[in-house]
């Protein structure tokens, strides 16, 4: 009975893992490819993690964030499935602007104030000396988790296409 | 520093128009604009404009026109030493914030080699000072690891003084198949709470009766600079020698107290 008992919970247990698994194939994968992870903020639902960029010709950061809407529960996983918005950040460093460059930006701010990322297209917003650029999508970690090496090599794609369309939205402000 | 207008226009047509206190002056080329201002025909603050700038701009703002200006050289000269002056201050700033953030960059390169080892992160816990991880081998037999990480030198002050350190308890956790051994592990679990300040290589055990995991762990303290190095390259030959020793310590006398 209680060996009954620990199998359901186990099973539970890893059910509300999804979105910490898909992460941690994230950071290894970030990792390999030369931008190890330099932050976390994470609970149960949401993480993110920043990673450094050391090697990219344009690229100072990345941010990743991973925020699972549904299926942390066996009821609303069967029903609607594990859905999840997955941000993408990617930050150039300005290591000197001027005036002239700062008021540029602004007017770059300006037109992207009412721009949703989460509607597909890429939100420009710059702050202090860094300039990013966000794209959002609505995912479904379950048709990457536990698919084994063809669920991560499929969401690595998604990843990379994303973090390449950003690379070429900011490479202009790279000085 | 990045110039923010387009380069002067090249050829001999006079397309750069020139204003002056007395008025607008008729339109010049550049290499004559440049002849003027060095011969302070024309003040370094006349206002300029050509095909391709914003709004009127000073003849002495426009970089290939600093130079021409009396004077101009030497503010090149002071731009060169405010550039090395932000330079020196990035670099600063780095050391800085790598020395706030290294621990972070040691618990991403923990998830890779958890990973490469066949296991998935299952919990990520952290806020930005306390970490805490835990893996499982769901493919396999299903065993876990946990990491719970605390910087103790976050400030560059702290990590220049005692150098890189980390307090980590590693914990290393199986599914008992009978009550019996839960059980077991739940009584040595109350006797660990006895140790308030564990000591490092303290062993106390862990039951979990909702998922029948039984864990034992280790207090340890790390010096992160083992593992990061320069330019965030990670040693992770003796990541995995480290944790793989540990965790090889931890599965036999997990084996050898619960038999399993």
């Amino acid at each position: 009975m209680l060996g009954l008992l620990n199998k359901f919970n186990h099973k539970s247990e890893i059910r509300e893992s999804k979105d910490e698994i898909l992460v941690g194939e994230v950071v290894r994968a970030m990792a390999r490819q030369g931008c190890p992870a330099i932050a976390f903020r994470s609970d149960s639902d949401f993480q993110r993690v920043r990673f450094r960029c050391p090697k990219d010709p344009v690229l100072h950061s990345v941010y990743v964030t991973l925020d699972r809407k549904t299926g942390s529960g066996a009821i609303s996983g069967a029903l609607l499935g594990s859905k999840a918005t997955l941000s993408i950040t990617a930050e150039v460093k300005i290591y000197l602007t001027d005036p002239d460059d700062i008021l540029a930006m602004y007017r770059t701010d300006l037109a992207h104030l009412f721009k949703m990322p989460i509607l597909g297209g890429i939100r420009l917003n710059h702050e202090l000396n860094s300039v990013y650029a966000t794209a959002a999508l609505l995912i479904d970690i379950d048709q990457y988790v536990l698919k084994g090496e063809p669920g991560v090599q499929s969401f690595m794609g998604l990843l990379a296409q994303n973090i390449a369309a950003l690379r070429e939205k900011l490479a202009s402000y790279r000085r | 520093m990045s110039s923010p207008f387009p380069p002067l226009p090249q050829g001999d047509a006079p397309v750069i128009h020139v204003q002056t206190a007395q008025g607008q002056q008729p339109p010049v080329t550049a290499a004559r604009l440049r002849e003027l201002l060095a011969t302070g025909a024309l003040p370094r603050d006349t206002a300029l404009w050509f095909q391709g700038l914003a709004g009127w701009i000073r003849a002495a703002d426009h970089p290939e026109l600093r130079a021409a200006t009396p004077g101009g050289a030497a503010d090149d000269q002071m731009d060169a030493v405010f550039s090395e002056l932000v330079k020196e201050s990035w670099a600063y700033y780095r050391e800085h914030e790598l020395a706030g953030h290294i621990d972070e960059v040691l618990v991403g390169a923990l998830i890779t080699t958890a990973l490469d080892s066949g296991h998935s992160l299952i919990d990520l816990n952290s806020d930005g000072t306390n970490h805490y991880l835990r893996f499982e081998n769901i493919q396999g037999d299903q065993s876990r690891v946990v990491f719970q990480l605390r910087h103790l030198t976050p400030g560059l002050t702290a990590a220049r003084v005692l150098g890189q350190r980390v307090s980590v308890v590693i914990g290393y956790g199986e599914r008992m198949p009978d009550f019996g051994k839960v059980w077991q592990a739940l009584k040595a679990e109350f006797k660990s709470g006895f140790v308030q300040n564990p000591e490092p290589g303290t062993i106390t055990v862990d039951g979990d009766m909702n998922s029948g995991y039984v864990y034992v762990q280790v207090d340890l303290y790390l010096d992160i600079k083992h593992y990061v190095g320069e330019g965030y390259a990670i040693n992770y030959p003796r990541l995995n020698r480290d944790v793989g020793a540990t965790i090889n310590a931890l599965r036999k006398y997990l084996k050898g107290r619960f038999g399993r």
